[in-house]
């Protein structure tokens, strides 16, 4: 596999694989702003997105044409096998750690 | 929403987009300021979604997305490429008509390339068979045939050979050998006695039966089949090939042919004690009956092969070694010569000079030549192959380079209609590589029944 996953490229994965096929720039825009409370800038977005394709993790083809956008077409984005591999790696490695350092994680109330 | 789409995007950042961009392809780039815009309208005062607006393409413009994209349509000027699909099969269609077109030119480049791979290919099938001989044996590199060099200068004459006792001493008195193993050559007539039928008999053949010690199979790696090695420590034993053993007793079962009886020479009765199977590879030991040498002693053999004469040489006896990893050849062979020159009482007037012979060479080196003429003339044909690869492909750039000057007129009126210097490159290679096949096809053709006689 070519490099590894930063942290915000397995955000954005993540929200990619949340959406199924119908996730675009702005839909994945909005629902990280949305969630993680942090704003973040459309060229940052688009070039994490164009990494994860050159990475082979996601891919993307030319939507139809509506009227929404002035009739201009949507990207639309969908993980790969190889991307949902590459989030099981990173999950397992953080269960494990997660695992290993439960003691020193807990949180009094 | 109707309000909304009254107020448009700042013209000026859509220009500017739209001229970094040039001709990348950002449909859903500026689809998703735009969209980003509108939805901004609905949750802010227009001046200051315009200025959202500019940060959107702002930020667009500096990043990796759009740089990566504007590196991606830079390839393909006015978005024709010479190696889209299309333009590949067109290549292959114009090929075909060139080459139909001038049949005669085609025909004579075509068999002129094909007679030349095809000599190339014949000599490859030959040399490659030359030299495939006993590689195949593990620890090939330490198997050594002991030489003997007599005379000197101009009388000097190599024997691939040595005195019947010279294995055994080497063995007692010298270090650094794995293995040290004599077998003698013997070419008998043979039957097989079968009850009270009259017996099978087999003409002598050629090298091929030999008297063996039991060391003989760690110089060399058989696979056992049925018996073991050390059943020819005892006389009047044989170890046969499988292919042997079924053209002696048909299609017994193996262990059924062992203890079966073998008459060499209608005197030398022995018993079948192991069967191996035979090597599949080209190999010079082609040893289809392996008899036991401890059966010399005991019969009639003793008075062809002399176990105590020194001073003899037989070509039929044959001495050889495996050295020990890291002994050293030329040590070696004076030690062995030392060890001749003890042995050897009568004086032929030169000493003797024992040599390692190592089993790579021993194919092309045949008795008595210091040279392998052999070896040279199997040089001399790889030479002439490439020699003639060459010509072939003078021959080819020749009869192209005459045919081009035809040709300009066509490259002419292709450039005028707006073909890249790639494309035509790439079309003349397409023809070439079409011809070339054709030739590959025909040499392939040609050489295909040589190499199902080899």
């Amino acid at each position: 596999m070519k490099g590894y996953i930063g942290e915000f490229e397995e955000l954005v994965l993540l929200t990619i694989a949340s959406f199924g096929d119908q996730a675009y720039g702005v839909a994945i825009k909005e629902d990280i702003e949305k969630r993680s409370e942090r704003r973040i800038s459309i060229g940052a977005l688009h070039s994490t997105i164009t990494r994860l394709e050159e990475k082979g993790l996601i891919k993307s083809w030319l939507g139809d044409p509506t009227q929404e956008r002035g009739g201009r077409r949507k990207r639309f984005f969908e993980i790969t096998q190889q991307g949902k591999v590459s989030l099981h790696h990173v999950k397992d490695l953080r269960d494990e750690l997660w695992k290993l350092s439960r003691a020193s994680l807990f949180l009094a109330k | 929403m109707k309000a909304h789409r009254t107020i448009q995007p700042p013209r000026l950042a859509n220009t500017l987009f739209e001229w970094y961009c040039g001709n990348a392809s950002v449909e859903d780039l500026r689809g998703d300021v735009d969209e980003l815009f509108y939805s901004n309208l609905k949750i802010m005062s227009p001046s200051r979604a315009k200025i959202k607006y500019w940060q959107h393409v702002v930020s667009l413009i500096f990043s990796y997305a759009l740089a990566k994209r504007k590196q991606k349509s830079a390839f393909h000027p006015h978005s024709y490429t010479p190696i889209h699909s299309a333009m590949i099969k067109s290549y292959f269609k114009i090929a075909w008509r060139t080459i139909s077109k001038n049949k005669l030119y085609s025909a004579i480049n075509v068999l002129g390339l094909a007679l030349g791979i095809c000599a190339c290919l014949t000599i490859y099938l030959i040399t490659s068979h030359e030299f495939s001989f006993d590689t195949f044996h593990p620890d090939k590199e330490r198997i050594y045939r002991v030489n003997v060099v007599s005379g000197k200068g101009a009388d000097k004459w190599i024997s691939n050979c040595v005195p019947a006792p010279a294995p055994a001493a080497i063995r007692e008195e010298l270090s650094g050998f794995d293995v040290v193993t004599g077998f003698h050559y013997y070419d008998p007539k043979v039957s097989i006695p079968d009850g009270d039928k009259p017996p099978l008999k087999f003409e002598r053949s050629n090298r091929e039966i030999i008297i063996a010690e039991p060391d003989y199979f760690r110089l060399f790696n058989y696979q056992w089949l049925s018996g073991n090695p050390g059943t020819l420590k005892n006389p009047f034993k044989v170890v046969l090939s499988e292919r042997r053993a079924r053209t002696y007793f048909g299609p017994l079962p193996l262990d059924k042919i062992i203890g079966k009886e073998v008459v060499y020479d209608d005197s030398l009765r022995v018993t079948v004690s192991g069967i191996v199977k035979d090597w599949d590879k080209n190999t010079d030991f082609p040893f289809t009956d392996f008899i036991s040498f401890s059966s010399i002693q005991h019969s009639f053999l003793r008075d062809d092969i002399l176990l105590d004469e020194w001073n003899g040489f037989r070509h039929s006896s044959q001495g050889f070694v495996k050295l020990k990893k890291g002994s050293s050849v030329v040590a070696l062979n004076k030690q062995l010569t030392a060890l001749f020159k003890k042995h050897q009482k009568e004086d032929h007037g030169s000493t003797p000079l024992v040599n390692l012979q190592p089993l790579s060479d021993l194919h092309f080196y045949t008795n008595d030549q210091e040279f392998s003429s052999f070896l040279q003339t199997l040089y001399a044909l790889i030479g002439l192959a490439v020699f003639i690869l060459i010509i072939a492909a003078i021959n080819f750039i020749n009869l192209s380079t005459a045919q081009s000057i035809r040709r300009s007129k066509e490259i002419g009126i292709r450039k005028v209609l707006g073909s890249l210097r790639v494309g035509l490159a790439l079309q003349f290679l397409v023809e070439t590589f079409v011809l070339t096949l054709f030739a590959l096809v025909l040499a392939v053709l040609l050489v295909t029944p040589i190499s199902l006689m080899g």
